[in-house]
């Protein structure tokens, strides 16, 4: 009789069929969400809140032309910095694996960064319907 | 030593437990070297979910299960409380979701489909952990549909790179059975 890792290859396909219907419902639902995010009047501008602890300690506009660094006295180590093409972006830190800097610009409303250790957030939300999806929208 | 000598068994799963958890770590460390996701939300490769799926493919789901917690446990030890406590949120839906479909449906789900799901709910634990435990406010209707597109996306990565793998670790399973056999004096 075939043991577990004798049987492992025989019975693995790569791919069955039916999972075309799994992975059919996976994307159709995340077409569903992504449209219906899409529902929200488009913003004019987008605001960037910076979250330390999960309590809002700033609210930086991201406008046109604008470029500054964000220093904050609760982690000085974090360099946040405003860029003049209306994104922003962990710039410096000192958690031990800079997932936070890897993440990179970000400028779209519903993205966000996080520096996790440091316990640093930031989420780009548009400027015209923030309270409205602050009701709807979030879970927390 | 019979080869079905229960002690020789315990130590031979014991042992390749061992080599899917160093594994597991190896890649873990990889994918700390790869360039980012390219997603507008940050997420992960999740390289070293290969290596449980293989662990719950060749050995068991109770390794599997040992093999997820111990690198989460790792996690937690060199970067610190909060990345283990997500990574462990994470990889503990991760694994469930990978252990409970493989045993509805009777040990014969692809590859493909357990990464996926594994990839997947890997994503929702994680989110759920940021949004529930550290009072991240973040959209779920914003980040679902890249978590579920990206969840596809990496469990497509890693079912693949398990897959191509399936015939290497089938033969090593093999060799450090027969060799097993062999040195049964030492087990």
């Amino acid at each position: 009789m075939k043991d577990r890792a004798e049987t492992a290859r025989d019975r693995r396909p790569f791919f069955r069929s039916r999972d075309a219907l799994v992975l059919f419902l996976v994307l159709l639902t995340a077409l569903l969400l992504f449209l219906a995010a899409g529902k929200s009047p488009s913003p004019a501008g987008c605001v960037a809140k910076i979250y330390f602890d999960g309590k809002l300690i700033e609210s930086v506009r991201l406008s046109q032309g604008i470029e500054r660094d964000w220093l904050f006295p609760e982690r000085p180590s974090i360099v946040i910095h405003q860029y003049a093409d209306q994104t922003i972006a962990f710039v410096s830190s000192d958690c031990p694996d800079h997932v936070c800097v890897r993440t990179g610009r970000i400028g779209q409303p519903g993205t966000f960064a996080a520096c996790v250790p440091n316990r640093f957030l930031i989420v780009i939300e548009g400027e015209t319907d923030s309270s409205e999806q602050e009701d709807v929208d979030l879970v927390a | 030593m019979s080869r079905n000598n229960p002690r020789r068994m315990a130590v031979q799963r014991m042992t390749r437990t061992s080599v899917m958890l160093a594994a597991a770590l190896a890649l873990s460390l990889l994918e700390s070297v790869l360039p980012p996701l390219p997603a507008p939300v940050p997420l992960r490769y999740g390289l070293a979910n290969v290596a449980v799926m293989a662990a719950l493919l060749f050995i068991g789901p109770f390794e599997a299960v040992s093999v997820a917690l111990l690198k989460s446990v790792f996690v937690l030890m060199t970067r610190g409380l909060i990345a283990g406590s997500i990574s462990f949120t994470g990889t503990l839906l991760s694994v469930g979701v990978m252990v409970g479909a493989d045993f509805l449906l009777k040990r014969r789900t692809s590859v493909f489909l357990l990464s996926v799901l594994g990839a997947i709910a890997h994503n929702a634990g994680q989110l759920f952990f940021l949004v529930l435990f550290l009072q991240y406010k973040l959209s779920v209707l914003f980040i679902g549909p890249y978590l579920l597109f990206f969840g596809v996306l990496t469990g497509l990565l890693s079912g693949a790179l398990l897959f191509i793998c399936l015939r290497p670790l089938e033969a090593f399973f093999r060799a450090s059975d027969r060799s097993g056999g062999k040195d049964s004096g030492m087990m």
